[in-house]
C-alpha cells in the first residue's frame, strides 16, 4: 500500500474518532454532550438506523405511498374538492399508510432488535455493562418511538392538508395521531416482551405469530375507531367521552409499563426480585378495572349489573392470565431478593403476598379477587347508591370468578409441586397445566351429562361446576336458580384447594429479610447519597 | 451464601463453586484466589468447566452452590457492584451490524455510565492501547479475528476495571498478535489489575502467568505457580552436573550424601535425584565446590507447563 493511500485511510479513521468522541464542530461537541444524558441504546441504534438499508427503504416507500395517495385522491375528487369537505377521505388513506410502518414495521423491528441481541450473544456482553435490564428495554422502546415519530413526520404535512380541506376537526386529528403512536408503543412493548421469551429460532417464529395475534385484532378495532372519528364528529364536549378516552389511555399506559417490567424481568439478573413490582402493577390494573366499572356505571346510569359483570369478566381474565404465570415462578427466593423483604410486622402483614415465589403469588391472586367480592358484599349491606347494581347475580358472579381462580390455579400449583421444578421457573408448564385442567374440567361433566341422558342431550347439572364458561353463562343469563345448585360445590372445592395451598405457602411466608452486607450498603449508599436519597435501603413499610 | 467483606482481600475469590447441568457436573467444588496485579492462568481441556466458572464469576450465570467474589462483592448477590469492577472477554461474541469500532467502544463507554470527558478519554485511551485507532472507522462486522479480539479486549477494559476475565483471548490469533496481546496483558497486570485468563496455548500462559490452575471434569486439580505445582507433584528434581575431571570421585562423594539418590555417572557427566527445594540444591552446589570438585555445569531439569498439564490431567471428558 502506498504511503499516500495509507495516510488518507488514517485521516478517515482519525476523522471518525473525532466525530464520535469529541465532535467535528462546536455544535457537534454540544450535541454529543447532550447525548450523554440519553439512553445509550437509543444513541447506538439511531446511529445504526441511519446506516440501515431496511429503514431507508421503508421510509422511502412511505414517502412514495403518501405522494401517490395525495395525487390519486385529489385527482379523483376534483372538482368536488372545491365545494365539499374532502378531508376525511384523504385522511383515511394517510392513516392506513401510516398504520403499516408504525404498527407493523416498527414493532417487528423492535422484535428483531431484541431477538437478535439474545440470539447473537450481544445481550450477554451488554448485560455486563452497568445498564439495567429496564434501561435496555426502555432504550429499545425509545428507538421504536423515535422511528414512529420519523414515519409520522413524513405524513404530517399531508395531515395538515386534510385539515385545510375541511371535514376533520383538530381534536379528532390529535386523537387519531396520538392513538396511532400510542398503539405503536403498545405493540412495540408487546414485541419486545415476546422477543425476550424467544431464545431460539423456533420460539421466535412462534412468538412472531403470537405477536401478530395480539396486534391484528387491536389494529382492526383502532382502524374502525379512527374511521368513526374521521367521518363522525366525536362528542368532544361530553365528559363521558373523555372519561372513556382517559380509561383507554391509562389502561394502555399501564399495560406498556407492565410489558416493560415483564420484559426486564425476562432479561434481568436471575437472582433479582422481579416479582414484587409486577404484582403491584397488576394490583393497580385491578383497581383500574373497578374504577372504570364505577365510572361507566355512573355515566351510563345503568343499574342492571351488566356493566359490572362485563368488567368482572375482564378482571377474572386479567387475574387468570397473570395468575397462570405467577404460579409458575421459581420457588427459591435468592438472598439478594430477600434483602428487599419487609422487616416490620405491618410490612410483613401487608406485603408478604407480593414477595417473589409461586406460593405467595397464588394467595395474592386469589385474595385480590376475593377483595372485590367482599367490597361488593359490603356495598350491598350498607345499601350505598351504587349498590343498586349489585343485585345477587353480580355478587354471585364475582364469587364464582374468585372461586374458579382459587380452584384451577390452586390445582395447577399442587400439580407443579408434585412434578417438582427444582427451583426453576416453569411458566410455560404452568400455562399448559391450566389449559389441560380447563379442557378436562369442561369436557368431563359434559360427557357425564351426555351419558346420563342416554346419549341424547347435554344439560346443565350441579356437577357442571367445573365447566367455567357454561357456569358463567348461566349466571350471566340470570339463571341463578339453575346455577345455585352448582356453585356451592364450586365454593367448597375452591375453599379446600385454597386451604391446601395456604399450607404449601407456609414456608414462603416464613421467609425473613436478609440484611445487606455493610460494604454493599456503603457502596450503594454512596450512589444514593449523590441522588439525594437515604443511604440505607429500608422497605417502604419499615420506615 | 453471602459474601464476607473484609478490608484486605483477594480481587478474585472462588468459594466452593458448583454448577450442575442435569447430571453433568460442569463445575465441581472449585476454590482459588487471585490477588491484585497477578495473572492467573486457567488451564484445562475442552469441556473442563473453565468457561462456565468464568461466566459465573462474570455474573452471566448462577452457580448451583458456592459463591464467586470480585473485590469482595458477590457475583450472585451484588452483580451490579461486580460489573463496575470487572471486564469480561468471552471466547466468542456477537457484534452489531452497521457499527464501526469507535462507535462500538463509545456505546459501551456510555453503557458503563461514562459521560463527557470521562467518556471521550476512555474511548481515546482504549483505541490507542489496543491499536484500534488505526482502523477506527472500519465496520465491526468486517474485522479480522485478531482485530475482533482486540476490540473485545478494548470493550472489556473501557471502564478501567480492577479485574479482567479473559476466556481464550489468544484463540485464532497470528504469532504477532499473540505477542502483542501478551504484552498488553502484562502491562495491565503491571497497572495493578487482577487477570484471570484461560488458554489452550500453554507455553504462552507459562510466560505471562504468576499462578495457574489446572481444571479437568469440573475439578481443580492443582493451583499455584508452575514451580510450586512441580514441587508438589515431584518432591525430587533430576539434577545434571558436569565436572572438568574426577567424575567417578564425585559420584562416590554424592552417594554418601543422604539428600542425593539415583546417582548415575558417564565420564565427567553425572545425573542424580535430590530434593526439589532450591535452597538444598544451592547448598549442594556450594558443597561440591567446597570439596574441590570443579563443576562447569549444574542444572535442574525443569518441567514445562505442558509436561505438568499432561502429567496432571487424564484427558477424560464428561
Amino acid at each position: 500500500m502506498s504511503d499516500t493511500l495509507y495516510d488518507a485511510q488514517q485521516a478517515v479513521h482519525q476523522d471518525a474518532i473525532l466525530q464520535v468522541v469529541d465532535g467535528r464542530t462546536p455544535l457537534d461537541a454540544k450535541l454529543l454532550r447532550w447525548s450523554d444524558w440519553l439512553n445509550p441504546i437509543l444513541v447506538k441504534e439511531t446511529r445504526q438506523a441511519l446506516k440501515s438499508r431496511q429503514f431507508m427503504i421503508t421510509f422511502s416507500l412511505t414517502l412514495i405511498a403518501v405522494l401517490f395517495w395525495t395525487i390519486v385522491s385529489i385527482t379523483l375528487t376534483i372538482p368536488g374538492i372545491y365545494f365539499l369537505p374532502g378531508g376525511p377521505a384523504l385522511l383515511a388513506g394517510y392513516f392506513v399508510i401510516l398504520l403499516i410502518p408504525v404498527c407493523v414495521v416498527v414493532p417487528m423491528t423492535a422484535f428483531r432488535s431484541m431477538a437478535s441481541e439474545l440470539e447473537d450473544g450481544t445481550h450477554d456482553i451488554l448485560s455486563l455493562a452497568t445498564l439495567t435490564s429496564r434501561q435496555v428495554v426502555l432504550g429499545k422502546l425509545a428507538v421504536a418511538l423515535l422511528q414512529s415519530l420519523i414515519y409520522l413526520s413524513a405524513i404530517v404535512p399531508c395531515i395538515a392538508l386534510t385539515y385545510m380541506l375541511r371535514g376533520v376537526g383538530f381534536g379528532a386529528l390529535m386523537i387519531i395521531i396520538l392513538g396511532t403512536i400510542g398503539l405503536s408503543v403498545l405493540f412495540s412493548t408487546a414485541a419486545l416482551l415476546f422477543a425476550t421469551v424467544a431464545k431460539t429460532r423456533d420460539t421466535q417464529v412462534l412468538m412472531t405469530v403470537l405477536n401478530f395475534l395480539v396486534a391484528a385484532p387491536l389494529s382492526w378495532v383502532w382502524l374502525f375507531g379512527a374511521f368513526a372519528l374521521m367521518y363522525e364528529s366525536p362528542p368532544l364536549e361530553e365528559a363521558g367521552f373523555w372519561f372513556g378516552v382517559a380509561c383507554v389511555f391509562v389502561f394502555g399506559l399501564s399495560y406498556v409499563w407492565l410489558g416493560i417490567l415483564a420484559a426486564s424481568a425476562q432479561i434481568g439478573f436471575a437472582s433479582d426480585n422481579h416479582s414484587t413490582r409486577i404484582r403491584w402493577m397488576l394490583l393497580f390494573q385491578h383497581f383500574l378495572f373497578l374504577w372504570c366499572a364505577v365510572g361507566i356505571s355512573i355515566f351510563i346510569e345503568n343499574d342492571s349489573g351488566e356493566i359490572w359483570m362485563f368488567f368482572l369478566s375482564l378482571l377474572g381474565l386479567h387475574w387468570a392470565v397473570a395468575g397462570t404465570f405467577i404460579i409458575g415462578e421459581r420457588s427459591v427466593v435468592s438472598p439478594r431478593a430477600q434483602r428487599s423483604l419487609p422487616r416490620s410486622t405491618w410490612g410483613r402483614l401487608l406485603t408478604t403476598w407480593t414477595n417473589p415465589g409461586a406460593g405467595p403469588g397464588y394467595i395474592f391472586v386469589v385474595t385480590s379477587t376475593l377483595s372485590v367480592v367482599f367490597a361488593l358484599a359490603i356495598f350491598q349491606a350498607i345499601d350505598w347508591k351504587l349498590a343498586a347494581a349489585f343485585r345477587q347475580p353480580v355478587l354471585l358472579y364475582a364469587a364464582t370468578i374468585a372461586s374458579y381462580l382459587a380452584l384451577y390455579l390452586g390445582l395447577t400449583r399442587i400439580i407443579l409441586l408434585l412434578i417438582g421444578t427444582r427451583g426453576r421457573s416453569k411458566m410455560l408448564l404452568s400455562l399448559l397445566v391450566v389449559v389441560i385442567l380447563l379442557f378436562f374440567g369442561g369436557l368431563a361433566p359434559m360427557l357425564l351429562s351426555y351419558w346420563a341422558s342416554g346419549f341424547y342431550t347435554v344439560n346443565y347439572e350441579p356437577y357442571m361446576f367445573t365447566h367455567v364458561p357454561w357456569t358463567l353463562m348461566e349466571l350471566l343469563d340470570r339463571k341463578v336458580g339453575t346455577a345455585e345448585a352448582a356453585v356451592p360445590w364450586l365454593f367448597i372445592s375452591a375453599a379446600l384447594v385454597f386451604l391446601g395451598n395456604l399450607l404449601f405457602a407456609f414456608r414462603d411466608v416464613m421467609l425473613v429479610r436478609v440484611e445487606t452486607p455493610q460494604r454493599v450498603s456503603q457502596e450503594q449508599g454512596v450512589d444514593r447519597v449523590t441522588k439525594g436519597e437515604d443511604p440505607q435501603l429500608p422497605h417502604p413499610l419499615d420506615a | 451464601m453471602v459474601g464476607v467483606h473484609t478490608a484486605s482481600q483477594p480481587m478474585i475469590e472462588m468459594r466452593r463453586l458448583y454448577r450442575y447441568f442435569g447430571l453433568t457436573k460442569a463445575v465441581n467444588d472449585i476454590s482459588f484466589d487471585v490477588e491484585a496485579g497477578q495473572v492467573f492462568g486457567y488451564i484445562g481441556p475442552n469441556g473442563a468447566g473453565k468457561t462456565t466458572s468464568m461466566r459465573i464469576l462474570a455474573t452471566l450465570e448462577l452457580p448451583s452452590y458456592g459463591d464467586a467474589l470480585i473485590d469482595g462483592f458477590s457475583s450472585i448477590n451484588d452483580p451490579d457492584l461486580v460489573r463496575r469492577r470487572m471486564g469480561f472477554m468471552p471466547d466468542g461474541f456477537g457484534v452489531y451490524p452497521n457499527v464501526n469500532c469507535v462507535e462500538y467502544l463509545d456505546f459501551f463507554a456510555r453503557s458503563y455510565g461514562l459521560i463527557g470527558k470521562d467518556r471521550s478519554n476512555a474511548v481515546s485511551k482504549t483505541l490507542s492501547f489496543t491499536g484500534l485507532d488505526k482502523i477506527a472507522s472500519k465496520p465491526v462486522k468486517g474485522l479480522s479475528k485478531g482485530m475482533r479480539q482486540r476490540l473485545c479486549l478494548g470493550r472489556a477494559m473501557i471502564h478501567d476495571p480492577k479485574v479482567l476475565i479473559l476466556d481464550e483471548p489468544a484463540n485464532g490469533l497470528d504469532p504477532r498478535a499473540r505477542i502483542e496481546l501478551r504484552r498488553m496483558i502484562r502491562q495491565l497486570a503491571a497497572d495493578g489489575k487482577a487477570i484471570l485468563i484461560s488458554s489452550h496455548i500453554l507455553t504462552e500462559l507459562a510466560e505471562m502467568c504468576d499462578q495457574v490452575g489446572i481444571i479437568e471434569r469440573g475439578r481443580l486439580l492443582a493451583t499455584g505457580s508452575v514451580d510450586e505445582i512441580q514441587r508438589k507433584l515431584q518432591p525430587h528434581s533430576l539434577v545434571r552436573t558436569v565436572v572438568i575431571d574426577r567424575g567417578e570421585d564425585l559420584a562416590g562423594w554424592l552417594k554418601e550424601r543422604t539428600e542425593v539418590s539415583q546417582v548415575q555417572v558417564q565420564g565427567n557427566e553425572l545425573t542424580f535425584e535430590m530434593s526439589a527445594d532450591p535452597k538444598m540444591q544451592s547448598d549442594l552446589l556450594a558443597a561440591i565446590v567446597f570439596a574441590d570438585f570443579r563443576p562447569i555445569e549444574f542444572s535442574v531439569k525443569q518441567q514445562s507447563l505442558e509436561d505438568l498439564f499432561m502429567q496432571i490431567t487424564t484427558g477424560a471428558v464428561q
